[in-house]
């Protein structure tokens, strides 16, 4: 058996078969399940229940209906089941004194002057979630609207709803004009998800093969190894069986993930069957399949939204791109770490050399953000083939589809250039790290390495 | 001359600051055991991990049984560094395969000679356990094991005694001897001018980058010998210093009622024991008489020192 193979073959079996990796292949996928749907549940369920009393002195929003204080649009401001707020419509004012005394958690004004002066004092024992305040201003902001219509332009609120008319821009590609494209940046999220995949795994598994490295020198086996197999075989070896632990793990975690997914998506569709039923048989009519799908899309907002664009991507070329880009960006700062592991003693001293190697790889990720505003600028083009930002940047822009051909076959030839460049770099400044014991190293001494 | 298992010719290496090795040559004889001796930082380990490929030389030549040393020689020697060690985490018998395999051992061979070797030093009882589960002289056994595994031609051994108790000391030396025996031919590079003393058949010392001394043990003593010699005697101690004229002179003795010990230096080249012994026969009567042969550690020193002072 060949030597560079055996060194793979004992870095991936004595990682793999570890109890940690197992907990973190097994863990994350849940954990991240978890930690999303935890993030959403919190996001949409304030937890604190509100008791509103809306003090309406002008009577703009209520009326007096046998000694009861209603407001005109009931619909609107109705107590839902499901609703952690409850409203209360009065006439009479109340002192601050009374309210902190009351049950309510929040009072309103609204009077003759909120037409002209638009605010609408609002008093609070315990400062209310935004969601809140906002769902308490949409409301407010509706009445008043449909007030000033009737009042002032005499039109009915009903009238003014036909006639209204909602813009959307849509962009479109004149060299592909019959892709219809709506999702565009809604892509570019998605793409950036995966960079930041991307990133979480190149420092994960960079700096396994960091501490792999200090390992062998630590324990100060390194130069009987080296006796036996070249510096440069031990330090591919090395890089490429964590590689491989690497890919080992996406490939469980999307396995589980489908797993997962599938399970969930059972569970959702067994309850939306239900609830469709129940409301098909109260509205007493059916109504087709593509629709109701899309009526539940438009109804998860957002989400469908993601879902919609998640659909419209090319997810073979994604695929594809997403696992060369892996593979380039953790050679590339893979075999940078390695070096830097080898020129230090103990991984607190490591930092030095870290840092640097580790900021054009957050940067990329910051502007990431840029580039899904505006995918087919200089600084897009610039940083998606620049090798060490091409792995977070070229992978958004693929996953949006806004990418010239040329562009992404320069970013991949110069990555590959790259990386060969790199690892041989490290080669040279591994081989004399390892055994370099108990001296400070500085940038210096590491330049003169690469000249031994 | 016997043949040479390994002769290095006109090494010289730089590192970016200094020059480790300058213009060094050693010739070691094959099936013996041959002495790598100097101070700290002296260029030992530059030298011997040239010998292991780990390094190359910039200038000079290094054959390994009559050939030019390349990459498939690997498998012929043993190295065990001074700064050695073993992975941690790794079970005692996996990790003693991985490394046979490394030098090229097929599987099921380096198994079953690692059982004999374990059974041998009665630690077979150790191979599923890990590393850092073993004391520090365990795992210099192991270590020692994984080296000469795969009988290689030549053993280079940097420092290995350090760690081990006089015990185990002496069990690594009777292997050591006992590989020579079975005709390997071993490097050994220490301090311990003992062990040298002890197990060496031939030396060099290799001071700032230069060698300054080589040769057989024997021949070099013979070459430091000082023509002094210790005299055990009964009589007059007053009337042999008396006798010790201008050619002699007295280094030490050792007072014991009637009975003397003394070490005495000819100083007058032309001269030898018997003109020593026809000056204080009439004082004295000699019980013992013998030649004060210098230790290694006193040549070392000696050496050493003297060439300082010349720098």
């Amino acid at each position: 058996m060949n030597k560079t193979s055996l060194i793979i073959k004992r870095e991936y079996l004595t990682r793999v078969t570890k109890k940690s990796f197992l907990i973190v292949t097994f863990l994350v996928p849940f954990l991240f399940v978890a930690v999303f749907a935890g993030v959403i549940a919190l996001g949409l369920s304030d937890s604190t229940n509100h008791n509103v009393l809306v003090v309406d002195s002008s009577g703009i929003l209520s009326n007096n209906i046998n000694g009861k204080i209603i407001p005109i649009n009931t619909e609107r401001w109705k107590n839902a089941k499901d609703s952690s707020i409850i409203y209360n419509f009065t006439h009479e004012e109340m002192e601050v004194q009374a309210f902190l005394d009351s049950d309510y958690t929040l009072k309103i004004s609204v009077d003759d002057q909120t037409v002209n002066d638009e605010n609408v004092p609002m008093l609070y024992k315990d400062l209310p979630s935004s969601i809140i305040s906002n769902k308490i201003e949409n409301n407010l902001q509706d009445d008043f609207q449909e007030y000033t219509w009737e009042t002032y332009l005499k039109v009915k609120p009903e009238d003014y709803k036909k006639a209204e008319v909602n813009i959307d821009l849509v962009e479109q590609d004149a060299e592909n004009l019959d892709v219809e494209d709506p999702h565009l940046r809604t892509r570019g999220w998605i793409g950036y998800a995966l960079s930041l995949i991307i990133y979480m795994t190149i420092f994960l598994f960079g700096s396994l093969v960091m501490r792999g490295v200090l390992e062998e020198k630590m324990s100060r086996i390194v130069e009987v190894l080296i006796s036996s197999v070249k510096p440069f075989q031990l330090l591919m070896g090395k890089i490429i069986g964590v590689g491989l632990v690497g890919l080992t793990q996406f490939i469980l975690w999307i396995g589980l993930f489908a797993v997962i997914s599938a399970v969930g998506i059972g569970i959702i569709s067994s309850q939306t069957d239900v609830s469709e039923l129940a409301a098909q048989v109260e509205n007493g009519n059916v109504i087709s399949q593509d629709a109701s799908l899309e009526q539940a899309l438009s109804s998860m907002g957002q989400a469908g939204d993601y879902i919609e664009a998640a659909f419209s991507m090319n997810w073979t070329l994604v695929a594809l791109c997403f696992i060369f880009y892996f593979l380039g960006g953790y050679l590339l700062y893979g075999s940078l770490m390695a070096a830097a592991g080898s020129a230090v003693d103990a991984e607190a001293d490591s930092q030095q050399f870290l840092v640097p190697i580790t900021i054009p790889l957050i940067a990329a990720i910051m502007l990431s953000q840029l580039v899904i505003v505006n995918p087919e600028s200089t600084i897009a083009t610039v940083f998606s083939i620049f090798p060490l930002t091409s792995p977070i940047i070229m992978l958004v822009r693929v996953s949006m589809g806004s990418f010239e051909w040329w562009e992404l076959a320069l970013s991949m030839i110069v990555l590959i250039a790259t990386f060969i460049g790199t690892v041989a770099l490290a080669g040279k400044i591994y081989r004399t790290g390892i055994l370099m014991y108990g001296k400070k190293v500085s940038y210096r001494e590491l330049w003169k390495w690469l000249k031994y | 001359m016997s043949k040479l298992i390994l002769e290095a010719k006109h090494i010289v290496k730089n590192y970016a600051s200094h020059r480790a090795l300058n213009d060094v040559s050693i010739a070691v004889p094959e099936k013996t055991i041959f002495g790598l001796l100097g101070p700290n930082g002296a260029g030992k380990t530059s030298l011997i991990r040239i010998i292991n490929q780990i390094t190359g030389p910039d200038s000079g030549e290094v054959f390994l049984d009559g050939e030019l040393l390349n990459r498939a020689h690997i498998k012929d020697i043993g190295y065990l560094p001074e700064e050695r060690g073993l992975y941690k985490k790794m079970k005692v018998g996996e990790q003693a395969l991985y490394l046979a395999q490394l030098k090229g051992m097929d599987k099921a061979v380096a198994k079953a000679k690692l059982m004999e070797w374990f059974e041998r030093f009665e630690i077979s009882e150790w191979w599923n356990k890990k590393v850092d589960e073993l004391s520090k002289g365990m795992a210099q056994k192991i270590q020692f094991i994984t080296t000469v595994l795969h009988e290689p031609k030549l053993l280079i051994l940097d420092e290995p005694f350090s760690g081990f108790d006089p015990i185990n000391t002496n069990l690594v030396k009777s292997e050591i001897l006992r590989l020579k025996e079975k005709g390997t031919s071993i490097i050994l590079s220490t301090h311990n001018m003992d062990s040298v003393e002890e197990i060496c058949d031939s030396i060099a010392l290799i001071n700032k980058s230069e060698k300054i001394l080589d040769g057989t043990v024997k021949d070099i003593k013979n070459q430091f010998k000082t023509k002094t010699y210790e005299l055990d005697f009964t009589g007059s101690i007053i009337g042999f210093t008396n006798a010790l004229w201008t050619n002699f002179e007295l280094l030490e003795k050792e007072t014991e009622g009637d009975n003397h010990k003394c070490k005495v230096k000819i100083l007058n080249n032309a001269m030898g024991l018997n003109d020593l012994l026809s000056a204080t026969l009439p004082e004295v009567k000699f019980n013992s008489v013998s030649e004060v042969i210098p230790s290694m550690n006193d040549i070392f020193i000696q050496v050493i020192e003297a060439k300082n002072a010349q720098s």
